[in-house]
């Protein structure tokens, strides 16, 4: 199954998702003019960078990009932001940003509904660049993100869209926008 | 094989969506123990795992006691070793106005579907916490958002929620993950009872025009419930088709 990458530049874990797609068995380098199966959207956000053209970018190739079309046509994209997006006392505007990639993930889930085109976000953060730890004994790791995006990215999760998972090892459980 | 070696108790697995996941849980490696409160459903459930080659043993179990609990997660361990995995699916639905609701209807919807899911997720956080490592999924539903008739219901399936995330915090330190899977809804006997003028208004409140299988379930419990989820905790996933996306009574 073809699937796109698009990240704002080339980073740990847009390198691990690629690998663990490709491992999955996914065809990660797809003819460009599609059909495609999956698009992942690497913000950027966890990584400590703020793309603010990201929102603009997702909006305009959910749009564009190549599903397949038809009665058994449909795909999924899966956007990665930050758990930025309940707010942040150091990082406002990477919170803007991750705030508006939520509220697009749930709007263009809604969009797309019909063509079945399914649009889901994974809400990581990189412990390097924010100052909050998992509550679990290990911290959060990239291999763990990455394999959240592919449960998302797969053709079994068709049921599933336009949620949020945080993949934070429980750290933003305290937040009331994280439930 | 995800969870080759891996072991998971799924209470009200003899049928419906909970079958569905102790399918899925066996067919990706696990050896799982099917509890329901039915004995003849579960054995015949477990019957029906083992004789496609999946590893599966029934208990009779009902959820509302605690010492029901303590010991099916006892059996479970004296039969297929340390518990890893516990799916917390059993629950009953009662639909009632507030105004004639009984107080029998909501003290068993909450028996069942908080009281039960708490005794089973108490014993089994007792040995995993031992072990430093577990994994806890619960079914809630989409139904906590609230709707008419569903007072005791969405209470209870609400309390689920709270649940899992206080459960979470706590368990956390112990390497327990403890997440929660709410369905929207599914294809089970209960909606195929249901009359083609209800059935089309379903339908026509589905974002994408699907109602979803027990397997779409089965599949995303089986993210919590693998190594994939390593670094997530206290989350609730809707598998409903978009329909908690609604912003308004739809
Ligand atoms: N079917 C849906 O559309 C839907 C939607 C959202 C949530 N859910 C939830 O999913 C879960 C499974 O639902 P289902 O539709 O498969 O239900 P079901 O009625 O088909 O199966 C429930 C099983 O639980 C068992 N059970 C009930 N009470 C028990 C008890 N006290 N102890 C042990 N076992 C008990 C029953 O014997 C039965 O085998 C429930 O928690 C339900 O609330 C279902």
């Amino acid at each position: 199954m073809p699937v796109v990458m698009i990240g704002s530049a080339p980073t740990n874990l847009t390198d691990t998702v690629l690998a663990q797609l490709r491992d999955a068995g996914w065809d990660v380098a797809p003819d460009e003019s599609g059909p495609v199966d999956a698009v992942v959207v690497d913000a950027g956000l966890a990584e400590g960078t703020v793309n603010d053209t990201a929102v603009a970018e997702l909006l305009a190739g959910a749009r564009r990009w190549p599903f397949h079309s038809g009665d058994a046509g449909g795909g999924a994209i899966v956007v990665v932001g930050s758990r930025d997006q309940l707010g942040s006392g150091k990082r406002a505007e990477a919170a803007a940003v991750a705030g508006a990639l939520a509220s697009v993930v749930r709007s263009l889930a809604l969009e797309l509904a019909p063509a079945q085109v399914r649009v889901n976000l994974v809400a990581p953060f990189d412990p390097s660049v924010e100052d909050v730890r998992s509550l679990l004994p290990t911290p959060v790791a990239v291999e763990d993100v990455a394999a959240t995006v592919a449960f998302l990215a797969d053709p079994r999760s068709s049921y599933i869209t336009g949620q949020i998972l945080f993949c934070c090892g429980g750290a933003s459980l305290l937040s009331s926008l994280s439930v | 094989m995800k969870l080759k070696g891996k072991t998971a108790v799924v209470t009200g697995a003899a049928q419906g969506i909970g079958l569905a996941i102790a399918t899925e849980l066996a067919t990706q490696g696990a050896a799982v123990t099917i509890a329901d409160r039915s004995a003849e459903g579960a054995e015949r459930a477990a019957a029906e795992l083992t004789a496609s080659g999946l590893t599966a043993s029934a208990a009779v179990a009902d959820i509302t006691s605690a010492d029901a609990a303590d010991a099916l997660v006892r059996v479970s361990e004296e039969r297929h070793g340390p518990l890893d995995i516990l799916v917390n699916n059993a629950g009953i639905s009662i639909n009632s106005g507030i105004r004639k609701l009984s107080d029998e209807d909501w003290n068993r919807t909450l028996a069942v579907n908080l009281t039960g899911v708490m005794n089973c997720s108490r014993a089994a956080a007792r040995v995993m916490a031992d072990r430093r490592s577990g994994r806890i999924v619960n079914i809630t539903s989409r139904a906590w958002l609230g709707w008419f008739g569903q007072s005791a219901y969405s209470a209870s399936k609400g309390g689920v929620v709270s649940l899992s995330r206080s459960l979470a915090i706590e368990l956390a330190r112990f390497g327990i993950t403890v997440n929660a899977v709410a369905p929207g809804l599914i294809d089970t006997p209960l909606i195929r009872n249901e009359t083609p003028e209800v059935l089309a208004k379903l339908l026509a409140a589905q974002p994408t025009g699907v109602i979803g299988r027990p397997e779409d379930v089965a599949w995303a419990v089986s993210y919590f419930a693998g190594p994939a989820s390593g670094s997530t905790t206290g989350q609730v996933l809707y598998v409903c088709g978009g329909k908690s996306l609604y912003t308004r009574p739809a």
